[in-house]
């Protein structure tokens, strides 16, 4: 495989015809009197049928994991990605941030074309020109002789690139380029590297009995978060055996509310606690368990308990991953701990570690290349997929020292802070447009293949370096590939046909080129934390949207944060009793001011947070990159100063700070109503204890029909679905059609349903984001999508809500499936808390109160099951909603899917995402979750053509599909060849609301807890 | 029918107890009188134009919001998922409520020979069709796409489907029209000896001629008459369990889900009474100025208001114990759900609407218990404007509370109206009233035939109680009811 | 669609119609002039279109064996293409529910022996709630 072929007709005039996209599907009624062309391909592309996909393998660049990916193109453009099943990381997995790649692909502020500076301002230009400028400026600095002046600054990428960069910089003499991942633990990996002598090795979560992690948020993007997501979860699917999970921080982060202990310590304590607990493991260590709990403020006897638990359960696995300035220090503890307790080799193996994590430059690097552009010894500055303006704090003088170059090249696709102050653009491919590599475990290549022709008027970074290289004397001898594909296909081992076959799997045999890697010793000391102030200020990343790189995808920016549940919005997390004592309510605005600098954003009164302590996410706060990122939140780098941890990352949390109300109040963006079940059963929980002992948990089992704990098929045996049921059903019925049992068709014999591991879910948000991407969900909380205020406004901007996330605030978010996020105690603010995740979309009742009450049969029962929603017979009439328990229909409140209007979701080139077998839905219509029908009508289509029947598990949904955590399971129920059908039999499964005698096809399996001893929870 | 009361002599402050049901009418004379009083009232006015051009503006202003909200989505009203009904479906079950008055006073009163109907059946019966006009439009305005709304129209159709006859959304449908139908045949039968006398009296031969063609050649015969009263009978019969099953049916749009607060046996009675109630208050919000303003305070009698506030107050203790039967068959059911909903209404998120409810459905009717406030015309006026407030609520407390604290507490929420709701809200009076306001100069606000049925034999040349009021005082004669205590 | 194995201009004398040029399909040639790559696609008028509601597979109606012309119509006697069938979803439904009789569609596609012998051929039905179609 290799990239689709040129076409003579454009890509997109030939879309306009075949694609059933947005405008076309929103023209409610018959267009058969529009007069339409047809316009063929001339000569038909290979691999290219018009309206079937093609798969092609490659690499997801949303972080250093490199996780690998098949992208399903349609018709010349990539519609969806799924994670790839035989990739040694994410096997099949893929996050939310994967899924969203597409969004920056297609993203509408991407520049279109190379950009050059023309009276102050970035203008569109040619790439003759660029290049010419860029030539210009090298040429410039050899004759001042400072071509150690040039300088690249590149986002750490796993694999070749790194090296090749290198190589093209020293061929021209300049000196080796600077990789920065903003993310990236630098302290962890230096730890490992020096205790394990692997940068990141494996960490096996099933073997482990024992998990503590101190504060190392390896569900939330620290290390390969899909990677641990798949082990974790597999973990937590031993149930009984299940390893107990203690969480160690001052900040309960996504990973912190899936342990089944909190311990709050104070920000800074972490290595006291470490250094303790590798005390008593006897693994040396300085302090005592009694010094570790006055430090960190941790009961000690409970500190104490953990100690014993570790010393006694064997074989353990303690992961370091904090991001104060002694990270380093903490991490090699962590490290020491393992191996003192034995953990090496059985739960952590540094043979089989990820390779492609290494090699990321420090934040010194950063700010010594800072101090050159000050000192103005950096005559050129070429910045890649990176954006240090936004990433780094404003006492480090990155933008004053990039006034000082002459000549600022970014590659940047986006408009971003850093490109913006840049004087020439040569807009570099999305990474499914270009070639590559990655290394994601040693000895395995991952390889990256376009999926498709660019989008704009954009060149591979890569290839315009090598046009570069060889149009200069000095360096073309050492540069003979014309394109970086020759470069990646020579470097493979086993030659150029052996690459072209594995490119179709996207993995094959080799290792990627190596960096010289620098082997500096950890400093032995740390910086305390510095400031004065009553609270601690805890910075973290975010998610969905990491350090900033995905503010300008409007999928994740609408992603509600899994821990707080807001979108669109910056907020600052504070504990109920700090809030209760200065008098805050959620939503006043807070000012954060440390000595670097202030931050004022609404306060969300969080449970999980030490009492003194604040915490702030990154990623918000942009002042350019775009309409989604810009002027949304704030960027909380800018309350820190310029302080590292031994290994030279960006201290996140560095500073005390003092907290004031700043008077004014800015609602929430959240799509939490209330956080507390009020006893109804709907997220329900067992422990160990009772699951061993056989009980039911919480609630005892209702003993009626319908009960998942008794012989079950989901909705065949209700009431209402009656004729569904067929022969099962009510004989005196003469005529049934499809719904007889014995109907040709042999619909009624199928119950297409799901079960979802609640033991296993951690609450990540992957599904959401998947969902949004499979069915053509539009995203709803950008600024202009928000309601009119006022009669007379301008189309433009006056008069409308232009609130970020206005239509969230007014609770319209679209999302078919989301994930309820419940509190079990605490209600004393004590730390004793449990988190309950819930993925919530429709269920599929066997016996749907939306279906009797719509008057048009917009939405009914399939015979297969399926409570279909109906989109072109709706008229909005909203009963359905009113009537379902679950409230997981959503209506479309504007145009959503229309061009012409202000809210239009999908703004060119968004649209060429647009799935074509989903219809987009129209103004004034109701829609939700439809069991992905496409997919199920399509397997149903491939077994026709392939005259067999459907296979069990032949196909899944997307949710499911993307779920890291294999919580997800979708299938016939009525079969029990099928996986579901075994699943529904659990002994954990139960409906939600079961009570309303609703047969929701969508069955829960309870959570196992795994409470200390003499816990409850 | 009762006599005239027992003359009384008034002892100090002691106010006499009038029998309320005396329909006479002593401050009228003569049929000529009856005629000349009430087609007198059809004279265009000043005022009258006025309030006409503030009724147009308004539903102009309605009207316009209505194309303003098709075109740019319902996202412009105040819905909040899970509230996805809101001030439309609202206004919809308050008109379709104030429709009821109208049917219940012209036909199951005359069902009953409930005589104090006679003199505010028409005003009753003009709004009852005028409201359930205004109710008519509210399903449209509030749908997703209103441009599909004949899908609920069961006709055959190269679709090959048809509506869910299981859907209260269709019974709705059918309900309405139905009521529509009837109740505008009743109130145009029951027009025409009226519109003969019209005919009569017009000097425009245009309008003589229409007149003419509309009382379809009334000729004021004996037999005519007999047919006359065969039919109104019969429409009377017919629309009398119409007044029953439509706002039944209305209920059920409710209690058909099985949402927390709709979900109730109790409902279609409840909603019958409150039906009642308040169309009995728009009755008083209407007739009151009328007869003030059109100087028929002879005609429409202070008895006759006492009597319409008796059977306020009936109905609004009947409401009264729906809502007191709601909250203990809450508790009762020991349902969780159920519970809370209850609970959260009237003293959580939504006391204030709950209690507006119950203040002006439940408490305040409770005055009518006095005569003295029954006899005052001031006093009924401002209840019958508390009772269209309270009712108005009452939708509003069914509705958004259940709404927005459902089963799910993830998806719990709030609500605000937005001006558009508020706007089509507007229009709807301006609309409602546009109408009434056409019809009263046009058409005579009260039945002028069958007032002329209780005013005392002409050939009676000394009438007994010329000189003396319904409560036995001597006066001269006026226009003014006496007995009226303003 | 194949239909036709050759195209040319020049049109041959049949039935004693003098040999002459067709324009049209002059016209059609002229898309095709030069080496492959100067061919211009040809922009053909739609005539059968479903609104993007509608999910369609061609290949399951053709894999029933639904000839061509039974949906189609006679295209090869249409001067000029039409849309022969109202393509409306009483249309659709009712060939749903009561099925395709191959001897109707054969004999649509003018093959009146095989119809004769698919006479007695069992109408193919197929389903016919709304998510067939509709999602």
């Amino acid at each position: 495989m290799s990239q689709p072929p040129k076409t003579v007709v454009k890509r997109r005039e030939f879309l306009k015809v075949l694609g059933t996209t947005g405008a076309a599907a929103t023209a409610v009624g018959c267009s058969m009197e529009r007069v339409e062309q047809l316009i063929p391909y001339v000569v038909s592309p290979d691999h290219t049928v018009p309206g079937v996909s093609t798969d092609y393998a490659t690499v997801c660049r949303e972080c250093s994991a490199a996780c690998g990916v098949i992208a399903e193109v349609r018709d010349g453009r990539a519609i969806k990605l799924e994670g790839n099943v035989d990739h040694p990381v994410n096997h099949g997995a893929l996050c939310a941030r994967g899924q969203a790649a597409l969004q920056g692909l297609y993203n509408p502020d991407r520049y279109r074309g190379p950009m050059m500076r023309k009276d102050n301002r970035l203008q569109p230009a040619t790439w003759d020109e660029v290049l010419a400028r860029v030539r210009q400026g090298i040429d410039e600095a050899r004759a001042a002789n400072a071509a150690s002046g040039v300088r690249f600054l590149s986002h750490h990428e796993n694999g070749s690139f790194g090296a090749f960069v290198d190589q093209w910089m020293s061929a021209g003499g300049f000196g080796a380029h600077l990789a920065f991942d903003p993310e990236a633990d630098l302290a962890a990996r230096a730890a490992n590297q020096a205790e394990y002598g692997s940068a990141w090795p494996a960490l096996d979560f099933t073997a482990a009995r024992l998990i503590v992690s101190i504060g190392a948020d390896f569900l939330d993007g620290w290390g390969a978060s899909v990677a641990h997501q798949l082990s974790f979860a597999d973990a937590r699917a031993k149930l009984g055996d299940a390893p107990r999970f203690v969480f160690i921080g001052a900040r309960r982060s996504l990973t912190g509310l899936n342990a089944d202990e909190w311990l709050a310590c104070r920000p800074g304590s972490e290595l006291a606690i470490a250094n303790a607990l590798l005390g008593a493991v006897g693994g040396g260590g300085n302090t005592t368990i009694a010094q570790a709990a006055t430090a960190s403020g941790v009961p000690e006897a409970l500190l104490q308990r953990v100690a014993d638990e570790l010393r006694s359960t064997k074989p353990s696995l303690v992961l370091g991953g904090v991001s104060t300035p002694d990270a380093h220090l903490v991490a090699q503890a962590a490290a020491r701990i393992n191996k003192a307790a034995g953990n090496v080799g059985v739960t952590v193996k540094p043979d089989e570690g990820l390779a492609g994590l290494g090699g990321a430059a420090g934040a010194p690097a950063l700010a010594d290349l800072a101090t050159a552009m000050n000192a103005g010894t950096v005559r050129v500055l070429f910045l890649r997929g990176t954006n240090p303006v936004h990433d780094l704090p404003k006492a480090m003088q990155f933008a004053e020292g990039l006034a000082k170059v002459p000549l600022k090249v970014s590659f940047s696709s986006y408009p971003d802070e850093t490109s913006e102050l840049c004087d020439v653009v040569l807009p570099d491919n999305h990474a499914l447009e270009s070639w590559g590599d990655s290394e994601p475990v040693r000895g395995t290549l991952g390889l990256q293949q376009p999926v498709m022709d660019p989008v704009f008027n954009t060149r591979a970074t890569a290839d315009v370096m090598l046009a570069m290289a060889r149009a200069d004397n000095a360096m073309s001898s050492r540069f003979p590939w014309a394109t970086y594909r020759d470069f990646i296909a020579s470097r493979y081992p086993s030659g150029r046909a052996a690459f072209a076959q594995a490119l179709a799997k996207g993995l094959g045999q080799g290792t990627a080129l190596a960096r010289a890697a620098s082997a500096a010793a950890l400093p032995t000391t740390a910086q305390a934390i510095a400031g004065d102030g009553e609270f601690f200020l805890v910075v973290h990343p975010s998610p969905a949207l990491g350090a900033g790189a995905g503010a300008n995808k409007p999928w994740l920016q609408e992603l509600p944060d899994p821990v707080s549940k807001i979108a669109w919005q910056s907020w600052i997390e504070i504990h109920p009793s700090t809030a209760a004592r200065l008098g805050v309510q959620a939503g006043d605005n807070l000012t954060v001011t440390t000595a670097a600098g202030s931050l004022t954003a609404p306060a969300y009164v969080y449970l999980g947070i030490q009492p003194d302590t604040v915490a702030v996410a990154l990623g918000q706060g942009h002042t350019a990159y775009g309409r989604y990122a810009q002027g949304i939140g704030v960027n909380a780098v800018d309350a820190l100063g310029a302080s590292f941890d031994g290994a030279g990352r960006l201290a996140w949390t560095q500073a005390k700070a003092r907290v004031a109300k700043a008077g004014d109040r800015t609602r929430l963006v959240t799509v939490e109503g209330s956080a507390r079940q009020h006893g109804r059963g709907i997220a329900r929980a067992i422990t160990a204890a009772q699951f061993a002992a056989g009980e039911m948990g919480e609630e005892e089992p209702h003993a009626f029909i319908g009960d998942a704990s008794h012989e079950f098929l989901p909705g065949l045996r209700s009431p209402v679905a009656n004729d569904a049921q067929g022969a099962l059903g009510d004989t005196t019925s003469k005529s049934k059609g499809m719904y007889a049992q014995d109907h040709w068709s042999g619909m009624a014999n199928r119950r297409w349903a799901m079960t979802i591991d609640l033991a296993r879910c951690t609450g990540c948000s992957a599904c959401v984001t998947a969902c949004y991407a499979e069915n053509n969900i539009p995203t709803v909380g950008a600024r202009w999508q928000g309601r009119s205020l006022r009669p007379f406004h301008s189309a433009d901007g006056a008069g409308w809500d232009n609130a970020p996330g206005a239509n969230i605030l007014k609770g319209r978010e679209m999302a078919w499936m989301r994930i309820e996020r419940y509190f079990e105690g605490g209600e004393d603010g004590s730390a004793d808390f449990e988190t309950r995740f819930l993925p919530m979309l429709c269920q599929h009742c066997g016996n749907a109160p939306c279906e009797s009450v719509c008057p048009v049969f917009a939405t009914y029962h399939a015979p297969d099951g399926l409570n279909v929603q109906v989109y072109n017979r709706c008229v909005g009439t909203r009963y359905c909603s009113n009537a379902c328990p679950y409230k997981v229909r959503y209506f479309n409140w504007h145009g959503y899917g229309e061009v012409e209007r202000r809210q239009y979701a999908f703004p060119e080139p968004l649209n060429l995402q647009l799935n074509p077998d989903v219809t987009v839905r129209g103004k004034g219509v109701m829609e939700k979750c439809s069991f992905c029908v496409q997919r199920i009508r399509d397997a149903e289509h491939r077994a026709k053509a392939e005259n067999r029947d459907v296979q069990p598990d032949e196909f899944t949904t997307a949710c499911a599909q993307a779920c890291p955590s294999r919580a997800i399971t979708f299938g016939d129920a009525a079969h029990e060849e099928w996986a579901v059908a075994k699943q529904v039999e659990d002994r954990r499964a139960y409906h939600v609301f079961e009570e309303l005698n609703t047969y929701t096809a969508v069955v829960y399996l309870k959570k196992v807890n795994h409470p200390a001893a003499g816990g409850t929870r | 029918m009762a006599t005239v009361a027992e003359p009384v002599r008034p002892t100090g402050a002691a106010r006499p107890n009038v029998a309320s049901a005396n329909i006479q009418l002593p401050g009228v004379e003569s049929y000529e009188q009856v005629d000349r009083d009430i087609s007198g009232t059809l004279q265009p006015t000043a005022g009258w134009f006025a309030l006409l051009g503030i009724a147009v503006a308004f539903f102009l202003w309605g009207a316009g919001t209505w194309v303003y909200q098709i075109y740019w989505g319902l996202g412009n009203a105040g819905y909040n998922p899970p509230v996805m009904w809101g001030v439309y479906i609202i206004s919809f079950v308050f008109w379709v409520g104030i429709g009821h008055a109208g049917t219940l006073i012209s036909a199951i009163l005359y069902l009953f020979r409930a005589g104090f109907r006679t003199t505010i059946y028409r005003c009753a019966e003009a709004m009852t069709v005028f409201a359930v006009m205004t109710a008519g439009l509210f399903p449209i305005i509030h749908i997703g796409r209103p441009w599909k709304f004949f899908w609920l129209v069961p006709y055959p159709n190269w679709r090959l489907i048809w509506p869910n006859f299981k859907s209260p959304l269709v019974w709705d449908v059918f309900a309405i029209s139905t009521y529509l139908t009837v109740s505008a045949t009743f109130l145009y039968v029951g027009l025409i000896p009226d519109l003969a006398v019209l005919r009569d009296r017009a000097t425009n031969p245009v309008k003589k001629r229409l007149l003419a063609v509309m009382s379809l050649g009334w000729r004021n015969s004996e037999p005519e008459w007999r047919h006359f009263a065969r039919m109104y009978l019969f429409l009377a019969a017919l629309s009398t369990p119409l007044v029953l099953s439509v706002h039944s049916v209305v209920s059920f749009d409710f209690a058909m889900a099985v949402t927390p607060g709709w979900h109730a046996t109790i409902f279609p009675p409840y909603f019958v009474a409150g039906a009642i109630f308040s169309g009995i208050g728009m009755v008083f919000t209407i007739i009151i100025p009328i007869r003030k303003y059109f100087r028929l305070q002879h005609i429409v009698t202070i008895n006759h208001l006492d009597a319409a506030a008796k059977l306020a107050l009936f109905t609004s203790l009947v409401v009264g114990c729906a809502y007191l039967i709601e909250f203990w068959v809450a508790w009762y059911s020991a349902n969780e759900f159920e519970q809370a909903y209850f609970w959260n209404r009237v003293f959580g998120q939504w006391w204030w609407a709950a209690w507006i409810m119950l203040s002006c459905n439940m408490i305040f009717p409770l005055s009518l218990f006095s005569q003295r406030l029954r006899r005052n015309p001031s006093w009924l006026f401002i209840i019958s404007i508390l009772i269209n407030i309270g009712m108005w609520f009452e939708r509003f407390v069914i509705i958004v509370p259940s709404l927005s604290h459902e089963f799910e507490p993830w998806q719990w929420s709030g609500y605000i109206p937005s001006w558009v709701d508020i706007s089509i809200l507007a229009g709807s009076f301006g609309w409602f009233f546009m109408w009434f306001l056409l019809f009263i100069k046009n058409l005579p606000v009260i039945a002028i035939a069958e007032v002329k049925e209780i005013v005392p034999p002409r050939l009676r040349t000394h009438r007994a109680t010329a000189d003396i009021d319904v409560t036995g005082h001597h006066v001269d004669f006026s226009p003014e009811t006496p007995g009226e205590h303003d | 669609m194949g239909c036709h194995a050759i195209v040319q201009g020049r049109r041959a004398p049949i039935q004693g119609i003098a040999d002459r040029d067709t324009a049209a399909i002059n016209q059609l040639l002229s898309y095709a002039k030069g080496t492959p790559d100067q061919w211009k696609p040809i922009p053909w008028v739609r005539i059968h279109k479903l609104p993007e509601y509608v999910h369609f597979p061609h290949f399951r109606h053709v894999n029933a064996g639904v000839t061509c012309q039974t949906c189609h119509g006679p295209i090869p006697e249409m001067q000029r293409v039409y849309q022969y069938a109202s393509l409306n979803m009483g249309w659709c439904v009712n060939c749903h529910v009561k099925g395709y009789k191959l001897a109707d569609g054969l004999l649509a596609a003018g093959d009146t022996a095989a119809a004769r012998a698919a006479a007695n051929v069992e109408p193919k039905k197929a389903r016919y709630d709304c998510a067939v179609c509709h999602y």
